[in-house]
């Protein structure tokens, strides 16, 4: 009869707290539900080194996008033949450029949308020209010919499915001067906090905006 | 004493279910989100319920009161509605199998634990699929962003909306469960009370 009544409540809690280890530890601790936010997570806390992201812009141009240099440097992923999720991410780039650009463009300020799909250069220039050839803003491709596991250390994760169409995290990495990954903006931020964060890092002398975040994500 | 009659179900389930995880039907099932959470997910939890309710007595004496099996259920289900749980499915044939076993076993958990419930405990649990069937449904319609990036947003939503086109049927169901249970119970009743 004791035995029963152990079992009784034994059992549940065990499978509970075993259930609960899996969980944690599939989740990064509650944190990552989706392998987007699991990648980013993996890849380390910031502030952290960016990977070299070595690309051809759509002049033609080689360099490193995460190499120290005298610009901070906003980064996201994208592709040209993404038929959804990209196009509305550099929409949401194209309205911070304009935002900035409104007042004054940070002059140190560099927006660069890398592609995941080998895109190019003469593909990139012309989606350059559509989004309004906007002066502070680059577009290209990593010259990688295993870009994934570049892509893996900067926290995107990318699935290519069999149709062709390339999955990928949608997070834009802000890197300062140095290459360091300081600001990890996902795709829920309000447009106008990444503004607001971005004048405020990118000119140390303006009064922090409300609108600024006070630590790293 | 195992019948025969009931042995040879087993084994028919058994095979149908083996036939089921290593025929093209279960790649055909893992192509889209929308088959895999709504019939092979199913599919799974239905074969170990069945098999559960010929062999399930087998889980009393570790877990009397079913609470255990219960447990073990619905964390199994709560797991693989994580997204990323769904995206691994798409492109890792293990997780695949391991969906195929823990969701077999979770019917079979719930064969055996969900009859030796409360009945106020089956109403609850009926309650909270319910509700999280209709939520899961709001979520993946609502959501612009895509969650499970081993499929398309496209899939994501047409879940949502299956989701929320079965709840009203599972709500019948339930009830239907609801007043089936408590008919018998007050038929059990007049018999008890009959001099």
């Amino acid at each position: 009869m004791k035995r029963n009544s152990a079992a009784t409540f034994l059992t549940p809690a065990l499978v509970i707290l075993l259930g609960g280890a899996v969980f944690s530890g599939w989740t990064h601790g509650f944190r990552a539900f989706t392998n987007f936010s699991a990648a980013r997570i993996a890849a380390g806390p910031i502030p952290r080194k960016a990977p070299p992201l070595i690309a051809r812009d759509q002049n033609g141009d080689v360099w490193d996008v995460a190499a120290p240099s005298e610009e901070y440097r906003l980064v996201q992923a994208m592709y040209l033949n993404c038929p959804d999720a990209c196009p509305i991410a550099m929409s949401k780039l194209g309205k911070v450029a304009t935002i900035l650009a409104r007042e004054e463009m940070p002059a140190n300020l560099r927006i660069v949308s890398i592609s995941v799909d080998h895109d190019a250069p003469q593909d990139l220039l012309e989606m350059w020209d559509a989004h309004g050839a906007h002066p502070a803003w680059t577009m290209a491709s990593l010259t990688e010919t295993n870009l994934d596991a570049t892509l893996e250390k900067l926290g995107v994760w990318v699935f290519r499915r069999p149709d062709g169409i390339i999955n990928h995290g949608l997070d834009t990495y802000l890197l300062d001067p140095s290459g360091t990954i300081i600001r990890i903006y996902t795709a829920d931020d309000r447009l106008e906090d990444i503004v607001a964060d971005l004048r405020t890092l990118t000119n140390p002398k303006r009064e922090p905006s409300p609108n600024a975040r006070e630590t790293s994500s | 004493m195992i019948r025969p009659a009931s042995a040879f179900t087993t084994i028919l389930l058994l095979a149908l279910a083996a036939l089921l995880a290593f025929s093209p039907l279960d790649t055909w099932l893992d192509a889209t989100m929308p088959r895999i959470v709504l019939l092979q997910m199913p599919a799974w939890i239905l074969f170990g319920w069945l098999v559960g309710r010929k062999r399930g007595n087998i889980l009393v004496h570790l877990d009397p009161r079913g609470l255990g099996a219960l447990a073990f259920a619905i964390l199994t289900v709560i797991f693989w509605m994580i997204p990323r749980s769904i995206d691994t499915i798409g492109y890792s044939t293990r997780a695949d199998q391991l969906l195929h076993a823990s969701l077999f076993i979770a019917g079979f958990a719930l064969a055996s634990g969900f009859p030796r419930l409360p009945f106020v405990a089956k109403a609850a649990l009926c309650i909270m699929g319910t509700s999280h069937v209709f939520a899961l449904g709001v979520f993946y319609t609502k959501h612009t962003a895509l969650l499970c990036g081993s499929f398309s947003l496209l899939q994501q939503q047409e879940l949502g909306h299956w989701l929320l086109r079965l709840t009203p049927f599972i709500l019948v169901l339930a009830l239907v469960g609801a007043f089936r249970a408590l008919a018998r119970a007050a038929e059990q009743e007049r018999q008890t009370a009959r001099p």
